[in-house]
């Protein structure tokens, strides 16, 4: 039996507004093992973003825990976190989030800049990304050139770059018609075969049939958890 | 990461947003420039020349070569004959033989203080009328205005010194501003970018470096401005550029920048990554 990648123990998260308490989670637990392809689904203000943050190191639970391949995780400091986010994960937002007036492949290469990969190494790996996504004669152009589905391939390619345990993918197909949406699902697909883990964050009960596994979720508690 | 790693992104991040790069340097450099210049001028006036030394020197006068053997002290004032220092001494007899005259015109009186000049003026007028007849002279009192010139120049200095420091207030203001709003603006920048694994110092020092270049750069360049616009006018009036205006202006307006960089950078180093990132 394949090890845990990622293990969460009893996760709770609560925010302060106006002082009410407000419980985005509470005592979440689950693990999932290297490989899997993952969907967190749930309806908006279910609290799955918030777990999603805390599985990719964004954010620090109130209680509880979480290990990556058997570290505990926020027993780290911030700049440990930085450094995790930086080699295990990767990040693709529903927003795109990629920086303005900077190239496709630069985007691509960032998470490498603060990975401490030399100039031409970046490049030659970015570059070779962005060719696997379909977007090798686009690596110059900038977001505002590239259609929001090549803005979502140039950001699957930016979470592929350094090789990470696991994608976390927060509603990647939300900002996109259903043409382009289908396709990032199809690369997501692709990277499960390839043997990548992937966590899929989603409100949309079709995109998430595309998952191995669907964690249900709402009012902050998991109301299910089956395999297809 | 190493120190050229720093120093490159940074400048990829301000080569990618030229225009507010130009911008903030711009305040920088009006800032700074201004300061230089009018300083210069307010100095130039000052001097006024004082940097010469005429002894030894000829001047002509109707045609005819004097060497000028010294000069009187400044008195300042103006009046009805003009400034009592408007005038050049000649002894009398050349004065008579070479302006074909056969006796002065013009009598100076110095009087002890102003206080006397009224009664100096009375004895003049009784001395002279015992010769002359009442409409072959006349008798003038210029006022004492010993040192108005300097006076003014002071007032002039002053408003000039008064004009730059509020120019390098507003610069710094100014400075102020568009730092405070890039490091604002770019907080979904520095949200994606400690996701993608920037550790606070990384972005720390991304920012420093960028106001540490805009603001040395700026008033480098700032100098440069004041000293160019310091020469032109320099053809019309005198202008003096001095040492402590220069390293005043660059110092505040480079600090206020350096400052109010990297303050909100701290600032930004520190957000949560998420909050970062969903900042509008």
């Amino acid at each position: 039996m394949r090890p845990d990648l990622l293990r969460v123990v009893g996760v709770s998260k609560e925010y302060r507004m106006d002082g009410v308490a407000f419980h985005a989670l509470t005592n979440i637990s689950f693990a999932i093992k290297k490989g899997e392809f993952v969907a967190i689904m749930g309806p908006s203000g279910s609290g799955k973003s918030t777990l999603m943050h805390i599985i990719g190191c964004l954010d620090r639970p109130s209680n509880g825990k979480a290990y990556f391949e058997g570290r505990d995780v926020f027993a780290a400091n911030d700049r440990e976190l930085a450094s995790i986010r930086n080699i295990h994960i990767g990040f693709v937002f529903q927003q795109f989030n990629l920086l303005r007036r900077t190239s496709a492949i630069a985007n691509v290469e960032l998470p490498l800049v603060y990975a401490n990969v030399s100039s031409n190494e970046r490049h030659k790996k970015a570059k070779n990304i962005l060719e696997q996504v379909g977007l090798g004669d686009k690596t110059e152009n900038f977001p505002s050139q590239l259609s929001g589905g090549e803005q979502q391939r140039v950001a699957i390619a930016r979470a592929l770059v350094t090789n990470p345990s696991i994608i976390l993918a927060d509603e990647p197909t939300g900002n996109l018609d259903s043409k382009s949406g289908a396709d990032i699902i199809k690369i997501l697909k692709r990277l499960h075969e390839e043997g990548r883990t992937i966590v899929l964050v989603t409100h949309d009960e079709h995109v998430a049939s595309h998952a191995r596994r669907i964690i249900s979720i709402a009012d902050g508690v998991i109301v299910g958890d089956k395999k297809q | 990461m190493n120190g050229l790693e720093y120093i490159k992104l940074a400048f990829t991040a301000l080569r990618t947003n030229k225009v507010r790069s130009l911008l903030t340097m711009l305040g920088i450099i009006i800032g700074v420039a201004s300061v230089i210049l009018l300083v210069s001028i307010g100095t130039g006036l000052q001097n006024f020349g004082k940097d010469v030394n005429p002894v030894g020197k000829t001047l002509p006068i109707n045609g005819v070569q004097f060497e000028i053997s010294g000069v009187l002290k400044s008195k300042g004032g103006g009046g009805a004959m003009g400034s009592a220092d408007d005038f050049a001494a000649i002894p009398l007899t050349t004065a008579m033989r070479q302006f074909d005259r056969t006796r002065p015109y013009m009598i100076f009186v110095e009087v002890i203080d102003s206080e006397h000049a009224s009664q100096a003026k009375e004895d003049a007028e009784r001395i002279l009328a015992k010769r002359l007849k009442d409409d072959e002279f006349s008798v003038m009192e210029q006022t004492q205005l010993l040192d108005t010139i300097n006076q003014f120049l002071g007032v002039i200095t002053a408003a000039l010194g008064g004009i730059a420091a509020i120019s390098l207030v507003v610069g710094g203001i100014g400075i102020m501003n568009i730092m405070l709003v890039s490091v604002t603006e770019r907080t979904r920048e520095i949200g994606l970018r400690k996701a993608v694994g920037a550790k606070p110092e990384d972005i720390m020092m991304q920012f420093l470096i960028e106001s540490v270049f805009l603001s040395l750069f700026g008033g480098g360049l700032g100098i440069g401005l004041g000293a160019l616009g310091s020469m032109a006018i320099n053809m019309f009036i005198k202008t003096s550029i001095t040492a402590w205006s220069v390293l005043m202006a660059f110092g505040f307006s480079a600090g206020i920048g350096i400052v109010f960089g990297v303050a909100p950078a701290i600032r930004a180093s520190r957000l949560d990554p998420i909050d970062a990132l969903r900042y509008e």
